[in-house]
């Protein structure tokens, strides 16, 4: 263990700090959210899962890219922390596409009158979030780790690749259809909501990055456990 | 020409091979074939209790019939892309194949064109019984029908062959096909039913030309990821 | 108001979600260190006491 080495102890102590950050902010982007944002007129006190929900979409997407990223990373180089980057991506998609899908219906039903509709936003999200979850257990089905890790870069390019075109041709088919919500409606927003978002954004940037932090320590660690039993390679050594 | 013979095919003749090869088994067996006819005339039974000719009548078959094709096709090549990779895992013939001296990217190419061809054979049948089951104009919507047709098939072979040679990797990967290519063939789809609604209708490509558009773009852009990244699905 | 109900629930699913997966993450990761403690003691009490001839694991 290089405790000495400043690099090293900052990337310990990272984890440490970004999670009493966000211990710190969450508190303050909730009182923001309910006592200091006004109600939405006309959808009402729902509207305030707003603050809350495009956030998690918007980490969704960040996940994507760094997906895609850490994916042509591994397939170029070879080497493991890009590969531990992207399965670190594809979970962390998976879980805020999840809390997307779970919270948006939640909007819809009091807000639009139906739980979902096949409107672009929704239905590429739903189709994200198929590919991710089969990302993931394709990664679980893999015999190696670097069979595992290859097959997931492939996925993880496909699927990114695939997200905007999706997008674009849910947005086209949908486009013959009467509409219960209009994705390009101007709502401008009071500033007081504006501000909240802003909050509730960098909140969950927060979340973001400290729970890639963790994935990606856990992947590591993950990976010396294989190494060491690989290296070791003996019943006595191997044994739990 | 012994110079040539010892460097091996060049790209365009080594997917041919490869394609010819899988089209060969193919024409012996008739195995992958006669499940995807099977399976599609199950939909097609299915959907005609679904809507019964009445109903396809009063609603239009341009209305339905998309739909239902293409939903055929799609599982078809589910089953076609499972079955083209699984036949080289049977002894060990993947590896014979990774040793031939040929690009491996000429190795995705005739897969794929071997899965193509088989699904326009598949298509060829289901086509016209289709015409005699919803009874729709098939003559008249030929001449549309056809590049339409084929565009789409070209997405769902490349997407299918790569897919399922990820799935063959995996042990007990085969009922993962379904659930990655149906997805991730989702604009396809959407373009292939719009682009055969209006073919039947008998209005035009013009009218759909951002579909195909779509539909072109998806065959090209997954035809270059496929040639990149096949090599690294299939490497040990 | 009914709408409450769907605020309740949709910030429960988003808290719960994201905390579940927080400690999910930190007990994981508590677990695997003791395991890679338990093995690089084990493997150095191996290499301690002298592999027999015939374990050729390492070099």
């Amino acid at each position: 263990m290089a405790a000495g080495d400043p690099v090293r102890r900052i990337a310990r102590a990272l984890p440490g700090c970004l999670l009493a950050a966000t211990a710190l902010a969450m508190p303050g982007a909730l009182g923001l959210v309910f006592l200091y944002a006004p109600d939405e007129k006309v959808m009402g006190a729902v509207q305030r899962i707003f603050y809350f929900h495009v956030p998690a979409a918007m980490a969704t997407f960040a996940s994507v890219y760094v997906l895609l990223a850490g994916a042509a990373g591994y397939l170029w180089t070879r080497e493991e922390r890009w590969d531990r980057l992207a399965r670190a991506s594809t979970e962390l998609g998976l879980l805020f596409c999840t809390l997307v899908l779970v919270t948006g219906p939640i909007w819809a039903k009091p807000a639009w009158g139906v739980w979902w509709t096949w409107e672009a936003k929704l239905t590429t999200t739903l189709i994200l979030w198929l590919l991710l979850a089969a990302s993931v257990l394709v990664r679980s089905y893999a015999d190696s780790r670097e069979l595992a890790a290859r097959l997931g870069a492939v996925l993880g390019i496909v699927a990114a690749l695939d997200v905007p075109i999706i997008y674009k041709a849910v947005d086209w088919w949908r486009g013959q259809h009467p509409q219960i919500f209009r994705p390009g409606s101007p709502a401008p927003l009071a500033p007081e909501m504006k501000h909240t978002l802003l909050v509730c954004l960098l909140v969950f940037a927060l979340f973001y990055v400290l729970l890639l932090v963790l994935r990606i320590r856990l992947a590591a660690l993950e990976d010396r456990v294989a190494a060491l039993l690989e290296r070791a390679g003996d019943p006595e050594v191997t044994a739990p | 020409m012994p110079a040539d013979a010892s460097r091996g095919p060049g790209p365009l003749e080594a997917t041919w091979l490869v394609a010819a090869k899988d089209l060969r088994i193919e024409l012996r067996t008739f195995e992958s074939s006669a499940a995807m006819v099977l399976f599609s005339l199950s939909v097609f039974l299915v959907f005609g209790f679904a809507f019964d000719l009445a109903t396809v009548r009063e609603l239009g078959a341009a209305e339905l019939v998309p739909g239902v094709l293409w939903t055929a096709f799609a599982f078809s090549s589910v089953i076609g892309s499972t079955r083209a990779m699984g036949l080289e895992r049977q002894r060990e013939s993947l590896t014979a194949l990774l040793l031939a001296p040929v690009d491996r990217s000429a190795l995705f190419a005739g897969k794929a064109l071997g899965t193509l061809l088989t699904l326009t054979g598949l298509e060829a049948v289901l086509l016209p019984l289709s015409a005699v089951l919803f009874d729709y104009d098939l003559i008249g919507a030929a001449p549309a029908l056809l590049p339409v047709v084929a565009l789409h098939t070209i997405g769902l072979a490349e997407l299918g062959i790569l897919l399922g040679a990820v799935t063959t990797r995996l042990r007990r990967g085969e009922s993962l096909l379904s659930i990655l290519l149906l997805p991730a063939s989702v604009p396809l789809f959407l373009s292939a039913v719009r682009c055969t609604e209006a073919a039947m209708r008998g209005e035009g490509l013009a009218a759909v030309s951002s579909w195909l558009l779509v539909a072109a773009g998806f065959d090209v852009l997954y035809f270059f990821v496929s040639l990149l990244t096949f090599e690294l699905v299939l490497e040990d | 108001m009914k709408s409450y109900a769907f605020l309740f629930w949709g910030y429960n699913v988003i808290w719960l979600g994201i905390v579940a997966y927080l400690t999910f993450l930190l007990v994981r990761i508590r677990q695997v260190s003791r395991r890679i403690a338990r093995l690089e003691s084990a493997c150095s009490a191996e290499s301690a006491a002298g592999r027999p001839a015939g374990a050729s694991g390492r070099s």
